[in-house]
């Protein structure tokens, strides 16, 4: 199973750090709308962050009427094919989570590629709320946390 | 123009509607920085003595600084006024993410002025700049507001800098909104954008920031998240308790401002403590721009009338509307919280001017007829609820309650303004300083009035890294606390991250931000300079030694304190050394006024020619 960024609204504070380094470490400036996780709040209550799921056949790929987008076997990412992408969003529109967007300058798509692994928004993330994590570990998680709730109250 | 900068001050004349981009020169950053430094600077310029705060003449002057929009912990932005609350400089630094916004649309700067026929709201588009009718969002609270312009522009990553009814009204401390409820509260930065019929700004911006130095920024960046989390305030203690935890250690100390500047300590004060509302009401934990230390505690109310009320609760609120109305109903601070945000008010000033009226109605000098059925008596949170509402909505007795304690106290007469609490018309925050030296010091010379900001002078008192009944040292302390945190205040660091800003670490930041070395002893230049210069505006507003006072009850009236029966006061011959040395150690005269000298030293020999007219009246008046 590929393994994804997620992030955990109840520590998420909306602080956008991992905004700010994505931005930095790809492009070399800071602009949120640069950056391949966007911090999300439904105000007052909710705060987290999105960023690629790495969905399986992904609709974006599917969407693309220029072969632009491929999908890597290996780790899933979303591999852009600058030459071909005209920047006509059909791929935006196919997302459900907001996750693959039209880069500001390059105006070409563009979306999370791991860092190959590296993954420096997780590294910053002081209130350890970003995870870079395979799904089932999560699903494991999730179901000890219910548990837990349950019987606490 | 230097890295870190936008480069660009924007102009928006609303008398004319004129909208003007002008470029912001390297010389003047390098002198004034950003954020506090260059709105002082520019305020000074701009906003000629003696005018109207609330006329046309005044401007709101908001700025951001090169930390603005990068991964350094900052905050958002800062306005500077003259302040329709003292009718001195006055200036409201606020978390939220405005301001990174702002300077992404391409302006470090942005001046308002005049005022507007009809009520109108500013639409910044990056480039587009455009007055837009408000008729519609008059009236409407903050929260409204800020939904209904981020539907109308159909963006949801706008940022919305907006009043309430309370701006509107002309309240003198209403504040000027962002985010959900980040507030430049103090001072009334909220009733001069009202003065302008102007009802919100709101900003898209979608350009890059780039400083001098990135990869090492990262590196350092990293280097300096570990020194944050390790540094016990902002590793652990503002994460969890935000403000909070100073409601416990005030009333330990005895200095927890109750039942409106007469005890030190609220008897049932276990009640608003920080790990009760961690416990009861906390819901969210929540972060201005790069800030891992999330001080903010956003609470609910889940029990009693007030159930469902929401509100990011901070000690200052506690204290205001809480100890000092000598209400320990929990949810009902939340509620009065919320209903100040609705409104769109500053909670600490609204606090004092409730429990100022609870004074005025114990000693008779206002009736229940005068409050129109409340009984305004210590405790009473529902009495608290109806006068928040009066206030923002000047109704009745309200009326005169928004104009301030000060002006509430010259208009109620009948002996009001002996017990009046302020400081140049500011209302204090929580600190009684009769226990706290350095506090009374600090509070009496702050630029804006009674504030504990500037300095911070508290955090080092309460920590006992000084001990605070002493009146030795005192005032070269607060001097090297004021000049650090005037450059953070450029930069629009948080105070709450004094711990980690060091001289050096300041130091390392400047190259890797703008590019330009900068040592410690050029920064602590440029803060006093930016500490001089809004004395010189205040002077020229006719402050001197005579304003750099408490209230006599501070130096007659015991706070009391333990079992001894004899409590803390302030002594007005200790008070007057430190505020001599203080003087002395800032290159003012006797008075309190800069001298020519000092002003020429720092680089600001074209204020020192008013000032040194303003000075020479001054001293022949003492002989």
């Amino acid at each position: 199973m590929h393994k994804v960024i997620i992030a955990n609204p109840e520590k998420c504070t909306g602080c956008g750090v991992c905004e700010m380094v994505c931005s930095a470490s790809k492009d070399k400036a800071f602009n949120p709308r640069m950056s391949r996780i966007r911090v999300v709040k439904i105000e007052p209550m909710v705060v987290t962050a999105l960023t690629c799921r790495l969905c399986k056949d992904a609709p974006c790929v599917a969407s693309c009427p220029r072969k632009a987008l491929e999908q890597s076997d290996e780790n899933g990412v979303i591999i852009v094919d600058e030459e071909k992408c005209n920047g006509c969003g059909w791929c935006i529109e196919s997302c459900e989570f907001g996750a693959i967007t039209l880069h500001p300058k390059k105006r070409v798509i563009f979306a999370c590629d791991l860092c190959e692994g590296k993954t420096p928004c997780v590294k910053f993330c002081i209130r350890d709320a970003l995870e870079f994590a395979a799904l089932d570990r999560v699903s494991g998680r999730a179901r000890v946390s219910a548990v837990k709730n349950l019987f606490q109250k | 123009m230097l890295p870190a900068y936008a480069g660009k001050i924007l102009r928006v004349d609303l008398s004319t509607g004129n909208i003007a981009k002008e470029p912001l020169s390297p010389d003047f950053v390098r002198k004034y920085i950003g954020g506090k430094g260059l709105g002082a600077r520019l305020l000074y310029d701009e906003v000629k003595h003696g005018i109207d705060p609330l006329g046309p003449e005044n401007k709101l002057i908001f700025t951001t600084g090169p930390a603005t929009g990068t991964i350094v912990p900052h905050k958002g932005h800062c306005i500077s006024y003259k302040s329709p609350l003292t009718g001195i400089y006055g200036s409201s630094s606020t978390g939220g993410f405005f301001g990174d916004t702002l300077k992404r649309a391409g302006y470090d700067v942005l001046i308002i002025g005049g005022r507007s026929k009809k009520p109108v709201y500013l639409w910044i588009d990056d480039e587009e700049v455009q007055i837009i009718d408000a008729k519609h969002l008059w009236g409407k609270n903050t929260f409204e507001t800020n939904t209904m312009i981020k539907e109308e522009l159909g963006d949801e990553e706008i940022n919305v800098a907006r009043i309430g009814i309370a701006g509107e009204n002309l309240v003198r401390f209403a504040g000027i909104f962002n985010d959900y409820s980040r507030t430049a509260g103090r001072c009334g930065a909220g009733s001069v954008m009202g003065s302008k019929n102007l009802k919100a700004v709101a900003v898209r911006g979608t350009k890059t920031i780039e400083v001098a130095k990135i990869d090492e920024m990262l590196e350092f960046m990293e280097e300096f998240y570990k020194t944050v989390k390790e540094t016990p305030s902002t590793g652990t203690a503002y994460p969890r308790w935000g403000t909070l935890g100073v409601v416990s250690t005030n009333n330990l100390m005895g200095v927890f401002p109750t039942r409106y500047w007469r005890k030190g300590t609220l008897n049932e004060y276990e009640n608003i403590i920080a790990e009760t509302i961690r416990g009861r009401l906390l819901v969210k934990d929540r972060a201005c721009g790069s800030c891992v230390a999330n001080c903010s505690k956003l609470c609910v109310a889940k029990r009693g009338p007030y159930t469902g009320a929401v509100a990011e609760l901070d000690y200052e609120t506690v204290y205001a509307l809480g100890g000092l109305c000598e209400n320990s109903n929990l949810e009902s601070i939340v509620k009065a919280n919320e209903l100040c945000d609705e409104f769109g008010m500053d909670t600490m000033s609204t606090g004092n001017a409730i429990a100022f009226a609870m004074e005025c109605y114990e000693r008779g000098i206002i009736t229940i007829k005068d409050t129109e059925g409340i009984e305004l008596v210590w405790g009473n949170h529902e009495a608290i609820i109806q006068m928040v509402k009066k206030i923002a909505t000047r109704t009745g007795l309200g009326n005169i309650l928004a104009e301030g304690v000060r002006e509430a106290a010259k208009r109620l007469g009948k002996g009001a303004e002996e017990f009046a609490v302020h400081v140049k018309g500011l209302e204090p925050s929580g600190y009684d300083p009769r226990g706290m030296k350095g506090v009374a010091l600090a509070f009496a010379v702050a630029d804006r009035g009674a504030c504990h900001l500037p300095s911070s002078m508290y955090t080092y008192e309460l920590r006992g890294d000084i001990d605070r009944l002493s009146v030795e040292g005192k005032a070269t302390f607060l001097k090297n606390l004021e000049h650090r945190f005037a450059i953070c205040d450029t930069l629009i660091l948080c105070r709450f991250f004094r711990d980690v800003y060091s001289w050096k670490t300041l130091v390392r930041l400047f190259p890797l931000l703008i590019g330009v070395e900068m040592n410690e002893a050029d920064l602590r230049r440029i803060g006093e300079r930016i500490v001089t210069l809004t004395r010189a505006f205040n002077v020229r507003e006719g402050i001197s030694r005579k304003d750099d006072f408490w209230p006599d009850k501070f130096y007659e009236e015991p706070l009391p304190h333990g079992s001894s029966g004899e409590g803390y006061v302030l002594k007005k011959d200790e008070f007057n050394k430190m505020l001599d040395e203080y003087y002395e150690l800032s290159g003012w005269d006797h008075n309190g006024i800069p001298t020519e000298k000092k002003l020429v030293e720092l680089g600001l020999a074209d204020v020192a020619r008013k000032i040194e007219t303003i000075r020479r009246k001054t001293v022949k008046k003492d002989v």
